[in-house]
């Protein structure tokens, strides 16, 4: 098992490496000009290429590629914004810690909800109770989320006046945003949970269980429920990538300078040392995430842990 | 199942309801006023290329000296000055000026300042400061263009050397200044709160700027990035103010508008131009390349009006004169020939058939985004004659790329802000160094003519009606309209007098407001 990780611990490298050549290359490919942006849109063509001197912009490629790699792997370092010549290390923390706080309540809405709905569904089968979950999750996933967070404004800020529509501080500024999120992420998990139920619900070992006169609670929560969980940890993956891909757009809806916000205004700006930063950090997220789920998956799935085990005992033979 | 899902749902919500609760108890017995910007509040560094702390700067930073609602210029740190050679100035400082952390303001401070400026920022209009005395520097400017000592003036801001190199982020997120405020909490690209500076250096109440009033204890700027969040953070109370909200957004809180009884909306259009241009692209690849009477059919299709209607759901002014209404110097002889080329259709075809239009050929046009609606009110005008056009509105870098090269379109709408006419035309028709202007126009007489009354000695009547004419003759561009700018506040904010600076237009009204 250990090696396993070591080995998943070693993919990540050429991973993020490539990732990080491939973002360095299309920023530089895809049109627009840093220092186009920086200088006032009145300024003379010296002062114009003046200012790409003073970004470095007027070395070749591979001289800029080489000093962003050492830079990045070799001293960890991520240069400075060009627009604010802020450090970018020290500006990312804060964000990345916002972003992933929005991730993780959006995470555990979509997961609560999910699988209450995924459950209801699974054991009130073609009733109106299953009816019922299964057109909220055909809601969530059909809804784009910047018009499900339009829509929640609307309800819970302006209307009802519970929660703040914009900004950060405490708790309460993170709940639209997130809900607006994992919308998407309950509708998948309903759905996913809602198969997988039925299909553990009908086999042997669930009968068994109710013949041994559980109660029906038991028999789902304890029987079935942890079963019909184990395909779900596959999609989790997908999930985190989606959850960060929304968080742009909620991001910016919602005024949370978070890495999404920062990433979208990196891109706007041509900010390539933030768009770099951004994008790699994400990627290393992402690559740790789908680890997590890998070993997770191998953790619960007593197949896939024999496997191992037996593979330790050839070898200790 | 049903009845456990409910319990959660109200458990939700009700902790929902303690905490937005608490919060507004928290927030509520100070002074407080808090205002909705656009801006992203991305650093606080004082010597930045671009401006990126928008409104707040007023509150963050000063400098030697602002401009008032008359349009006189005030000093702030700078007592006083004179001119004392062709192009230079000597400044004398107040030699009591410090900062929150009670630092002396000399002049090897301003000095410093300006230096750093120069170095980081381009199209500056001085080329040099150097301190002559303890309380005195002499600032010289890069050339005798409009505007003499008002903008270097009003430019740079003030902050003491050691404190700035002492430092570790450049006071990028800590910065210690000259102003009446002090920044007590800073969340990038989010917010910046400001307490109000008891020890301001200025004692002598006659002597203080009206800008540089602190009537609350407590200021806060929330940077607000969605157009239609503006309108309900105004609406729920999360902001007392918003600065410049979309006219899209506007609508129903001026006179008249269903929420007017609850809000008030102020134009101040007059102190502060945003012009929308449209121009004309000259290299030889552009369509109106050596083909005036195309130029011409152009301008007599567009109906300015239309445009300004359409683009700003009624909340712009279409342009009468060849630049700004809102300027003071443009040409005086519109009036009596019924406005710049007045809308004219069949005037229009008139030029469109002796021009070297091929039917079925698309024209370039070139806008940003929040100008796109324009884009297509000008594209229905042109179609009308018989005109085609291909509308490209790409993301804000492209745009600045394209913009900076005439080859890349046949005309370009273009919003602008600026004081001077006659400066934002030199900038737009004078040769850039290499032949021709900016939009690719090679007029050696146009070149020298705008270069003439952007000086002081040049900028006469006389003058500027000949420029006027020049343009009405060569049709390089066509003014359209001036976009309104609005702020919006909530009636329980009693200003006592609205006023505005080059810098922090609302950031004032945290200082006048009492």
């Amino acid at each position: 098992m250990l090696k396993y990780f070591a080995k998943r611990i070693l993919w990540m490298i050429p991973i993020v490496i490539c990732v990080a050549l491939l973002i360095f290359s299309l920023m530089r490919l895809i049109p627009g000009d840093p220092a186009r942006m920086l200088v006032s849109r009145d300024a003379t063509e010296e002062e114009y290429l003046n200012k790409r001197v003073e970004l470095g912009l007027d070395e070749p490629f591979l001289t800029q590629l080489g000093k962003f790699l050492t830079d990045t792997f070799l001293h960890f370092d991520f240069g400075k914004s060009y627009m604010t010549k802020t450090s970018i290390s020290r500006d990312i923390g804060p964000r990345m810690v916002r972003t992933m706080e929005l991730g993780l309540l959006a995470a555990a809405f979509a997961m609560i909800t999910g699988i209450l709905l995924g459950i209801t569904a699974a054991t009130h089968v073609k009733k109106w109770q299953d009816s019922l979950c299964m057109i909220i999750a055909l809601v969530g996933i059909s809804m784009p989320a910047f018009w499900a967070a339009l829509l929640l404004i609307m309800l819970f800020s302006v209307k009802l006046q519970l929660l703040p529509p914009s900004g950060i501080g405490g708790i309460q500024y993170y709940i639209l945003p997130a809900i607006s999120v994992g919308l998407y992420g309950t509708a998948t998990f309903a759905r996913q949970i809602r198969s997988s139920m039925l299909d553990v619900i009908g086999s042997d070992y669930v009968t068994t269980a109710r013949s041994k006169g559980l109660t029906e609670r038991e028999v789902i929560y304890k029987h079935a429920l942890p079963n019909a969980l184990i395909p779900t940890i596959t999609i989790i993956g997908g999930f985190l990538g989606q959850m960060f891909g929304g968080s742009i757009v909620i991001e910016t809806i919602f005024s949370i300078p978070g890495m999404g916000l920062y990433l979208i205004t990196g891109i706007n700006n041509r900010d390539y040392p933030v768009v770099q930063t951004c994008v790699i950090l994400l990627s290393i997220i992402f690559c740790i995430a789908m680890l997590l789920v890998d070993l997770a998956y191998a953790m619960v799935d007593p197949r896939i842990k024999a496997r191992y085990a037996s593979s330790k005992v050839k070898r200790n033979k | 199942m049903k009845k456990h899902l409910s319990k959660w749902i109200a458990l939700v919500l009700a902790i929902a309801l303690l905490l937005s609760v608490n919060s507004a108890m928290a927030e509520s017995g100070k002074k407080t006023l808090t205002i909705g910007d656009s801006v992203t509040f991305a650093t606080l560094e004082p010597f930045q290329s671009t401006s990126i702390t928008g409104v707040a700067y007023n509150c963050l930073y000063e400098n030697l000296a602002s401009k008032a609602a008359t349009g006189e210029v005030i000093g702030y740190i700078a007592k006083s000055w004179e001119k004392t050679g062709d192009l230079t100035y000597n400044v004398e400082l107040y030699d009591y000026v410090y900062d929150s952390a009670g630092n002396h303001i000399t002049a090897k401070d301003v000095e410093y300042c300006y230096t750093k400026m120069l170095g980081v920022a381009n199209a500056l209009y001085y080329a040099s400061c150097v301190a002559t005395g303890e309380y005195t520097v002499d600032l010289t400017l890069k050339d005798d263009t409009m505007g003499g000592i008002e903008n270097p003036l009003m430019t740079v801001p003030i902050v003491s050397q050691a404190e700035y190199e002492k430092s570790s982020d450049f006071m990028a997120s800590n910065p210690v200044s000259t102003s009446h405020y002090i920044v007590s909490d800073y969340t990038s690209g989010s917010s910046i709160s400001f307490i109000k500076n008891e020890n301001y250096w200025q004692k002598d109440e006659s002597l203080i700027a009206p800008v540089s009033r602190a009537n609350y204890d407590e200021v806060k700027f929330i940077s607000i990035l969605e157009a239609s969040q503006m309108k309900i953070a105004l609406e729920t109370g999360v902001v007392d103010a918003i600065e410049n909200m979309s006219s899209t957004q506007v609508t129903e809180f001026l006179d008249g508008g269903a929420k007017a009884d609850k809000f008030q909306t102020v134009d101040i259009s007059s102190g502060m131009t945003v012009l929308i241009n449209l121009f004309l692209s000259g290299v030889e690849s552009s369509a109106f390349h050596d083909d005036v009477n195309l130029r011409k059919a152009v301008a007599y299709a567009i109906d300015r009006n239309g445009v300004a209607m359409g683009a700003t759901n009624g909340l712009g002014r279409a342009c009468t004169v060849f630049g700004s209404d809102y300027s003071g110097d443009a040409p005086d002889y519109y009036e009596a020939e019924g406005g710049w080329l007045p809308y004219n259709p069949t005037l229009a075809k008139e030029y469109l058939a002796q021009s070297n239009y091929v039917p079925g050929t698309k024209l370039r046009l070139l806008a940003e985004v929040n100008t796109s609606r324009a884009a297509q009110v000008i594209e229905t005008y042109l179609n009308a004659i018989g005109i085609s056009v291909d509308i490209s509105t790409p993301d804000s870098a492209v745009y600045h790329a394209n913009y900076n090269d005439p080859n890349t379109y046949d005309f370009a709408i273009c919003l602008s802000g600026f004081d001077y006419n006659s400066t934002y035309w030199y900038k737009q028709y004078r040769d850039v160094g290499r032949g021709y202007s900016r939009h690719g126009w090679v007029d050696p007489e146009l070149h020298a003519a705008v270069a003439n009354i952007n000086t002081v000695q040049g900028h006469t009547q006389e003058n500027i009606n000949k420029v006027g004419k020049m343009f009405d003759e060569r049709v390089y561009g066509i003014p359209l309209y001036n976009q309104y700018l609005y702020y919006t506040t909530n009636r329980a904010l009693q200003y006592t007098d609205f006023n505005w600076t080059v810098t922090g237009y609302l950031a004032l009204w945290a200082c006048t407001t009492k």
